[in-house]
């Protein structure tokens, strides 16, 4: 129990000190005060409360009051759905159980996406401006030319996988692929209820 | 007559017996002595872990905003600082301890935190609390309880002030249940606790009567029996740490 209550707290400081780099953020949250989000966590068993407010979200594993919203998935799913950028196709996975208004979630949600943290300005009450500045830069420089490169990388090795070592097919190729396929399998749908259909013994007026 | 006798009555003092009208001078001398250094020698005993007993604490009071909240013996304030922005400006958070200097503390370091507004201080006996009846959403007693001399008229007092269906939180060193680490735990709080204090604060006395005073406490049962007897019901209670601290949480009815 102490151990997930210190692991809570350090989470809470954590995301407070994301929050205090945004002030927009902070107010925001501050207009969910009051609203309480009930996570159920499965494999493992984990309640957890997220209990937005004034100064950040606190966590909490005992609330006595009613919540908003209860948002039931195994842990895996909820990692993925806090990491993904795909979020609207994992909500719609079975093994996910949401009730209660989901408007407060989805908020807390898009609060957290429009998070951004101003890392020079943290760094500038410790360094200075000047220096702040200067390394904000470099950081900036380095987040452009890894995103850079890493486009970069992926065009050159579809390219190279599809033109050149002919181990893939072009996009185009593969989406064309794909319709058809999926075209024929409501095609086989189709035709699997009419067999079933045709097996049924047939009714005549009389046995209705 | 009953002066006399109140007088002749005697209670512990750690390890000591005491006239009871001699404890709270006692008490408080201690207090005055570690007042200043009171955080610092908390996170050094504890290791820190003080944070986490007082976090769960909070959880468990279901403060809300717009609530009256009374934290007595709340020496420097860890718990009000919390209270105050859980309650916001609609409520009210009252400090109360017995001990000037550690309200003293307590205040200046809230407000070099920026906590005012909805926060007061009081200077108040847990036995007599000065508060009309019914007053309070949630009541904590954080590390104070055995201070007290008369345990009963304290819980009493706490029940008065109360409203129907608030809560009192004692959150008091209790007894390990384990005799292994009990045992770890006795060695640790008498030969480290006066060894800390007296390099910290200079006073291993005040450490020694804190070992003391903490196996003169009532356990966790009879603590929750006497929480009844007083009149609170839902009565139950929460170990830490193997049993070193308990939480218990009693109901208005």
């Amino acid at each position: 129990m102490l151990l997930s209550t210190a692991l809570l707290a350090g989470v809470e400081r954590s995301l407070a000190l994301a929050i205090d780099q945004d002030p927009l953020t902070a107010q925001r949250l501050a207009a969910l005060e009051g609203r309480a989000i009930l996570l159920c966590v499965r494999q493992p068993d984990l309640q957890l409360y997220l209990l937005p407010g004034h100064g950040g979200v606190r966590l909490a594993q005992h609330y006595e009051y009613d919540v908003d919203c209860t948002l039931s998935a195994p842990a895996s799913l909820l990692a993925r759905l806090a990491l993904s950028s795909n979020r609207q196709q994992l909500l719609l996975s079975p093994e996910l159980e949401l009730t209660g208004d989901t408007q407060v979630l989805v908020q807390l949600q898009n609060i957290f996406n429009d998070l951004q943290i101003d890392g020079e300005a943290a760094l500038a009450r410790w360094l200075g401006p000047v220096a702040a500045h200067a390394l904000g830069n470099l950081a900036r420089g380095s987040r452009n030319w890894l995103g850079t490169t890493r486009q970069s990388l992926q065009r050159a090795v579809g390219e190279y996988l599809t033109e050149e070592g002919r181990q893939l097919v072009g996009r185009a190729e593969a989406d064309a692929a794909a319709a058809s396929i999926h075209e024929l399998r409501l095609q086989l749908d189709r035709l699997d209820a009419r067999i079933r259909r045709l097996e049924l013994p047939e009714t005549g007026p009389d046995d209705a | 007559m009953t002066d006399k006798s109140s007088t002749d009555r005697t209670t512990h003092f750690g390890y000591q017996t005491v006239r009871e009208s001699e404890k709270a001078a006692k008490v408080a001398e201690v207090f005055h002595s570690v007042a200043a250094k009171y955080d610092l020698m908390n996170d050094l005993m504890s290791g820190g872990v003080h944070r986490i007993w007082k976090r769960f604490t909070i959880e468990l009071s279901g403060v809300r905003p717009g609530n009256r909240v009374l934290d007595i013996a709340g020496g420097t304030g860890d718990l009000t600082r919390k209270f105050s922005s859980l309650v916001g400006p609609t409520g009210e958070v009252v400090l109360a301890d017995i001990n000037a200097s550690m309200l003293r503390v307590g205040r200046d370091r809230l407000l070099d935190k920026g906590v005012a507004g909805n926060v007061r201080f009081v200077q108040a006996d847990a036995e007599k609390l000065p508060f009309p009846d019914n007053h309070f959403d949630c009541i904590t007693i954080a590390f104070g309880l055995r201070n007290v001399t008369h345990k009963e008229d304290a819980i009493a007092s706490m029940l008065r002030v109360l409203k129907p269906g608030g809560r009192l939180l004692v959150l008091e060193f209790s007894k390990p249940e384990n005799e292994l680490l009990s045992k770890a735990y006795d060695q640790y709080s008498f030969t480290m606790l006066p060894l800390i204090g007296r390099m910290v604060t200079g006073d291993p006395e005040s450490y020694r009567y804190l070992a003391e005073s903490i196996r003169m406490h009532p356990d966790q049962e009879t603590l929750k029996g006497m929480m009844e007897t007083a009149g609170f019901a839902r009565v139950t209670y929460h170990n830490m740490t193997g049993g070193i601290v308990a939480l218990h949480r009693g109901i208005k009815p």
